[in-house]
Parts: C-alpha cells; structure tokens; sequence
C-alpha cells in the first residue's frame, strides 16, 4: 500500500509537527482493511503507541508503506502487507505513524491479519520463554 | 484585478491552512485540528509564496503589490493581477480571511 500525493518525507516531516495526518492509499496489499483510494489517518507514535496487529506507516527509501505490525521491540520493528510475505525488520524510527482511521472510522481487521497478528505474539512469546 | 479582490483590503491567514517550505518548495498544507491534510496540499509559486506570507492582517493588497513590485520584476499591472488571482483561490479554499474592509465614503 502506497502513498499517493504526498512524499514519504512529507508524511515524516507533518508527523513530527502535528498529531496526525490525511492521506490516500495506492495498492491492494492490506486489501480488504485498507483499500486503493482509502483515506488513512496516521497519528504519530508519540501519540498513539503501536501496536502487534495495527497497520502503521514505514518509510522505506523515499516512499511510504501501509503494512502491518507484525514485530516489535525497543530499537526495530517487522511489517507485513496482508496480502504478501513479510517485509525485512526495519529500524523503528522508520515507523512513522499508526493507522488510526479508514475514511472517518476505525481500521477493521481482515482474518489474515488477525491470524498474522496471533502467530507474531506467539512467536514474541516463545521467543520470551527461550531467553 | 477581479472584481472581488479590494487592494484596500488585508487578509490574514486563516489557522485552517499553514505554509511549510519543504524540500525547495513552498506547500500550503490544511489543517484539521491537530491533524494535517496531505490529500489536499497546495504548492505555490515564488510570487504565491511571496504574497501569502505577507497576508498577515496587517498589509492591504495595495502594500503587497507594493512589495511585489520591490521583489520581482514586474509591472504594477501584472502585479496586481497575480495579486488579485492568487487572493481568489486563497479565498476559494479559505485560505485567507479579509481582516478590515476600506473605509467606505459617508454617502449622503
């Protein structure tokens, strides 16, 4: 899922100032939770913490992602589009926002992100025990 | 200058939209709340940024077009002009507020 409109850098620039931002998705990769053309809300993390499970917005290169939250520690972070195999783990200042609205309301979860985001917490999980 | 732009007029900023130089360019952004709008940005031109800049409630249009003509090279007629189309389509998004109108002749 892609940014349409307005530049990663943009996006990361207008986070740091305001609480949130408004933009338009490409693509179908979270498709049926994000949709091509859906007006997404970004708030900043230092507003709303992410969490396993939320779409949250990357940057990767010069260009903003829409993936899911599938990982998460103090210092990276792992994405998946909901329809495709997981992105490489990334640092977590690349995270740039959590996805707290779809056209005025609040995201839904698809069952493959659900089912994505239950075996990332019990693969956290095991990974906690093995330590 | 269109009819429905008063030179005697200023116009001040209105808190919906802000202005950001980003990346060379200058981008006005608006704004709902704390929350920016990235679906609708407006770029500007120098002469566009020049001017929205100087919409601070304490210029009237004849002031900007003053400083235009210091800035640019131009001529009033054209400086009035930009002047007068740029306020419009401030004013079509709500970008810019009038602040005072000019003082009308007593009629008698």
């Amino acid at each position: 899922m892609t940014v349409e409109l307005a530049a990663g850098a943009l996006t990361a620039a207008m986070l740091q100032e305001f609480d949130s931002v408004q933009l338009v998705c490409t693509g179908t990769c979270m498709s049926p939770s994000i949709r091509e053309g859906d007006r997404v809300e970004l708030t900043a993390p230092h507003i709303r913490q992410p969490r396993l499970g939320d779409a949250v917005a990357i940057l990767v290169g010069d260009s903003l992602k829409i993936h899911r939250l599938v990982r998460l520690s103090d210092t990276m972070v792992r994405t998946s589009p909901d329809r495709g195999l997981a992105d490489a783990p990334i640092e977590r200042t690349r995270l740039l926002g959590v996805v707290t609205a779809v056209n005025d309301r609040p995201p839904k979860h698809s069952l493959t992100s659900k089912i994505k985001q239950l075996r990332s917490v019990w693969a956290q999980r095991l990974e906690s025990a093995l330590a | 200058m269109p009819e429905t732009v008063d030179p005697q007029v200023s116009y001040i900023r209105s808190d919906r939209i802000v202005g950001r130089e980003f990346m060379g360019e200058y981008i006005l952004v608006p704004l709902a709340g704390r929350t920016a709008n990235l679906t609708s940005i407006f770029a500007t031109n120098p002469v566009g940024s020049f001017i929205w800049q100087l919409c601070d409630g304490g210029h009237t249009g004849n002031d900007i077009v003053a400083a235009m003509l210091e800035e640019f090279e131009t001529t009033q007629a054209q400086a009035l002009a930009d002047y007068g189309i740029f306020i419009q389509q401030l004013l079509s998004v709500q970008a810019v507020v009038p602040v005072n109108a000019a003082p009308q002749e007593p009629t008698r």
